[in-house]
């Protein structure tokens, strides 16, 4: 494997050990009998406001906030900013949906959706049916997980034929799927604050790094070729992520 | 949490808030334009920015309104 990136691998391997690790160990965080659906599902409810608000930017905010909309903007330009109005009509409609979701849930001790269905409509079939839905939905989005994470470990360099393309990806679910079988809601809900974490260092890093470096570039690059038409292009990218003008 | 009860399915006008905001975002013609720039950023690009915050301030204006 010529073509990998060792500082990049190793921080990966790294950052994937203690989160594997602190996948596993989340089951005695704020311990409870794991054998209960409410204790494994929801965490015994017990996750609070801070704790509860990690866990939903863990989950709101993925790869595809972070490599797929950019991408977009760099490649097609304004088209990829559906994304802000759309987080700008999706939040007060989840507010205003999910708030009273949660005090009906709470109230009668619902877990899942098909909890609520079979509770408010008395429907055991309705019930299994928006389950079944449920589940069969989650799957192109684990689907695009997975692509995600194939394009994470291919960046790092990391090729293969056959069997061996997928082994990475492989392992790296098999872990993923292990801890959260062991220690249920806690292992994403401990997980989400080190992404979260890790995405503030990003975005700052961005903030700061990418407009100083594109500088860079588009000094050397005008300094060439003066009417170097690409740089446009380069606006376009560091438009929704820089601080300062050029 | 406790006066939810009462107001069930209740109505309030402080909703009408989410309604200005669903509009702002949801009619293009008024913001897709360059000027005013604000540090050499299209009016296109920071008007939208500048709506993500004034919809998560018009948000918690609404859940304190009417979480009582």
């Amino acid at each position: 494997m010529p073509d990998v990136n060792w500082i990049a691998l190793g921080i990966f391997v790294v950052l994937f050990g203690c989160v594997a690790w602190l996948g596993f160990a989340a089951a005695r965080w704020r311990k409870g009998d794991l054998d209960q659906l409410h204790e494994w599902g929801l965490g015994g409810r017990r996750f609070g406001t801070l704790i509860t608000w990690f866990l939903v930017g863990g989950d709101v905010y993925t790869a595809y906030t972070f490599i797929a909309v950019p991408a977009l903007a760099f490649g097609a330009g304004a088209v990829a900013f559906f994304a802000v109005p759309y987080t700008i009509i999706i939040y007060p409609l989840l507010f205003l949906v999910f708030r009273r979701l949660w005090h009906v849930c709470h109230k009668h001790g619902y877990i899942t959706a098909g909890d609520f269905v079979r509770g408010r409509f008395g429907n055991r079939w309705l019930a299994l049916a928006v389950t079944v839905t449920g589940i069969v939905a989650t799957m192109p989005y684990i689907a695009l997980q997975l692509v995600g994470i194939q394009v994470v470990i291919g960046a790092l360099g990391i090729s293969g034929t056959g069997m061996g393309a997928d082994l990475p990806l492989l392992a790296a679910f098999v872990v993923l799927a292990a801890f959260t079988y062991s220690s249920g809601l806690r292992a994403p809900a401990s997980i989400a604050i080190v992404k979260d974490l890790l995405i503030y260092a990003t975005a700052l890093v961005a903030i700061i790094v990418i407009p100083i470096e594109l500088g860079r570039i588009r000094r050397a690059l005008t300094a060439v070729m003066p009417h170097w038409r690409w740089v446009r292009r380069w606006r376009c990218f560091c438009i929704p992520i820089r601080s300062r003008g050029f | 949490m406790i006066g939810a009860q009462k107001k069930r399915g209740g109505w309030s006008w402080w909703y009408l808030l989410f309604v200005i905001q669903f509009a702002v975002a949801l009619w293009p013609p008024f913001y897709n334009r360059v000027e005013p720039t604000l540090i050499g950023i299209p009016f296109f690009y920071w008007f939208q920015l500048l709506w993500v915050i004034v919809s998560a301030v018009f948000t918690a204006i609404v859940y304190f309104a009417t979480s009582d």
